[in-house]
């Protein structure tokens, strides 16, 4: 049989997400609800629900992701990880100097964790029936996350954008579909320039807030001077002096959360850059088989999605999280797509070894996110 | 009943077209590109439903298929006489009158945790947390008060000693009065005060002592700060706040992540409650030390209306007082 030859032009799949904030927002609070009432039991459950609700409601190419987990495992790994990470949050209690032993054994351990975490997280996923599959080394993981953590710190930062690279090439370079490897090339220039534009805009961004900041005060002041002596400094002396006047107060309070909502939101700007250009380079180097991925993330536009999802939250006293969430995911997995030379249909699925779920648990518990 | 989905043979990522006759007998046929396959409801595992997600039916051989009609596979497995995977999960997540009372249950546990539950954990962890960390914890507070809010004494030498001697008077009463440390400070910025430190210190300011008019006054003052030692209050100040946050977290890490500011707001509005319950067990501490020595139990009570003339406004105001009990309240004790 001859191999018909790829087409010239690729066929783009976007993925399309269709869940609604809605839909998971009651999710969320059955999950939250049934987890506290059973004192963190069903959250193993949760955990599954959760991730079945978003792996299900991408589609690829008419055909949905799938995450196969069982909660049992989950919370088995979940057990464990709880073992092992108790003997810390006792000892950080009783015996500090102890405690920093245990960090040192939990810094070597770290790559087996990320390595593990990321195998089990790939296992269990699938699409079109075939599974995704993880097989990066202890070296591989230890090099990226602790030798190039330490070049960046002994190079003054120079290195950063490169450790992060290594960390991002480690994520995907060694995952595999149906047992095809992702062949990963993202070029370092393009890391170096996303880390100089968010440094650029970050600096004018932050000159910005301090001289709005600075207009604001001296507006306070010039108020103050024209309408009762002595002005801000005046008056905030003045609430300090006579606790008792509650308005002033929660002005000041309000005033200094103004403040530090400012400087988040200011903070986010160079993220978002850092995060889109180089989720963009990533992505878009990344192939499998003939077939390539592409990434449009736009910093600007992740910007606004986390500023206003923060505002939201933080407004809504959390319940917005669950529509914050799903629009974050939209907005993230709309811009990625995939485009297919050839036939999707020719991977196949390679035999499978059970994993653990012990070493995704320990990552979750210490907040390690590299997970999707 | 016929749905459409479409069907993988488990080795390959080829997707067939799919045709499905689900019978009402719990028996499936399914018909891709010509194959057919037939099995039972007991052989096969169908994936529970969340939301509208495609649901899938895995069969043993690993094949399994995507399947279009969520309303379809439910009722087909119903007349089956099976229950869907985690059907009351989604009956619960379906509707909207259940996610809101669900926020209304969540919203009440919250707050029945935060006002009963933490200091009940925080009193049971306390008596297994040894004594020698209250002397650490204590150790840095004073420090912390020297450098930031309190001067050195400008008490005469005489009166500083008089001081020594009623404090002396109050905690020999107790079974280890070595433990207690008397400190003398200028208020400066926190004003009439006295403080207890976890590891036995105690922080009377110049503008305190000034107030008082007799020693029995003092002697209250004393015996009140000495119940907030002896019941270890700092320590069970920090276990309420730090430690039951971190085991929260242990327990929710997973859904609480996104919602800490939910399961966190009661716990931050029961703060002030907590400190409340912590001053009336003081008070009564001193009120059974004060009774013991014959001296009437209002004079506590007279020290505290002299700090609120002083300071020329209702003490409850006062930062520092806000969290004792109002004075009118006391007076009802």
């Amino acid at each position: 049989m001859e191999p018909t030859p790829p087409p010239a032009v690729p066929a783009e799949h976007p993925l399309i997400f269709s869940g609604t904030g809605g839909e998971y927002f009651r999710i969320w609070i059955v999950n939250l609800l049934l987890t506290i009432v059973t004192l963190g039991i069903y959250g193993a459950w949760a955990k599954v629900r959760r991730l079945r609700y978003f792996y299900g409601h991408t589609t690829l190419a008419g055909s949905s992701f799938e995450y196969h987990a069982q909660a049992k495992q989950i919370l088995i790994g979940r057990l464990i990880a709880l073992a092992l990470i108790l003997p810390y949050y006792l000892l950080q209690y009783w015996l500090p100097l102890w405690s920093l032993a245990f960090l040192v054994l939990l810094m070597a351990a770290l790559p087996f964790i990320i390595v593990r975490s990321q195998r089990f997280h790939l296992r269990m996923s699938s699409w079109r029936n075939v599974r995704f599959n993880y097989v990066g080394t202890y070296g591989a993981a230890a090099a990226a996350y602790l030798g190039w953590g330490l070049l960046t710190v002994l190079s003054i930062g120079l290195l950063a954008p490169y450790a992060d690279l290594r960390r991002q090439r480690l994520k995907i370079a060694f995952s595999r579909f149906g047992g095809v490897p992702f062949e990963y090339g993202a070029r370092p220039g393009r890391f170096y320039v996303a880390y100089l534009v968010a440094l650029g805009v970050g600096l004018l961004a932050i000159v910005a807030f301090v001289g709005l900041m600075g207009v604001v005060m001296a507006l306070i002041f010039a108020v103050g001077h024209t309408g009762k002596p002595g002005g801000l400094a005046a008056s905030l002396q003045h609430v300090f002096k006579d606790p008792g006047n509650f308005g002033k107060k929660a002005g000041l309070v309000a005033g200094v959360g103004l403040f530090y909502l400012a400087y988040f939101v200011v903070l986010f700007l160079p993220y978002a850059i850092v995060k889109a250009r180089t989720t963009n380079e990533s992505l878009c180097s990344t192939t499998l088989r003939a077939h390539r991925l592409k990434s449009t993330l736009g910093g600007m536009a992740l910007w606004g999605i986390l500023v206003s999802n923060l505002l939201l939250v933080i407004v809504t006293l959390g319940l917005f999280a669950p529509w914050a969430h799903v629009r974050l995911l939209r907005y993230q997995l709309q811009h990625t797509s995939l485009l297919a030379s050839g036939s999707l249909d020719d991977f196949i699925n390679e035999p499978q070894v059970q994993t653990g779920a012990a070493a995704q648990e320990l990552s979750d518990f210490m907040d390690l996110d590299f997970g999707l | 009943m016929r749905i459409s989905g479409r069907y993988f043979d488990g080795r390959s990522s080829a997707a067939l077209p799919a045709e499905l006759e689900l019978e009402a007998t719990g028996i499936l046929h399914l018909n891709a590109g010509g194959a057919t396959r037939t099995a039972s409801l007991a052989e096969v595992r169908v994936s529970e439903r969340i939301g509208n997600m495609q649901r899938r039916i895995f069969f043993a051989d690993g094949a399994s298929c995507e399947l279009d009609d969520n309303d379809a596979v439910d009722a087909w497995i119903a007349a089956g006489g099976r229950r869907p995977r985690l059907h009351h999960v989604y009956g619960l997540e379906r509707r909207w009158s259940f996610a809101l009372a669900s926020l209304v249950t969540l919203g009440a546990l919250s707050w029945l945790f935060a006002v009963y539950g933490v200091p009940l954990l925080a009193r049971a962890v306390l008596h297994g947390v040894p004594l020698s960390l209250d002397q650490t914890l204590g150790r840095g507070t004073l420090n912390a008060l020297d450098d930031f809010y309190v001067k050195p004494t400008k008490l005469g030498a005489a009166r500083q000693q008089e001081l020594r001697d009623i404090f002396a008077s109050v905690v020999n009463d107790q079974p280890d009065p070595q433990r207690f440390r008397l400190q003398l400070r200028r208020g400066a910025r926190i004003g009439p005060n006295a403080l207890a430190l976890p590891d036995g210190t105690i922080v009377l300011t110049d503008e305190l002592a000034d107030l008082s008019r007799n020693p029995d006054e003092l002697r209250a003052v004393f015996a009140h700060e000495v119940g907030h030692v002896i019941r270890r209050h700092g320590m069970l100040t920090v276990l309420q706040t730090s430690g039951v946050a971190a085991l929260m977290y242990a327990l929710f890490a997973d859904v609480a992540s996104t919602s800490h500011l939910v399961a966190g707001a009661p716990a931050v509005l029961a703060s002030a409650k907590y400190s409340r319950a912590l001053e009336t067990e003081a008070d009564d501490v001193a009120f059974v030390y004060l009774k013991r020595h014959n001296i009437p139990s209002h004079v506590m009570k007279d020290l505290l209306k002299r700090v609120e003339q002083k300071l020329g406004k209702s003490a409850t105001d006062m930062g520092y007082l806000a969290t004792h009990p109002a004075t009118s309240a006391r007076d009802r004790r």
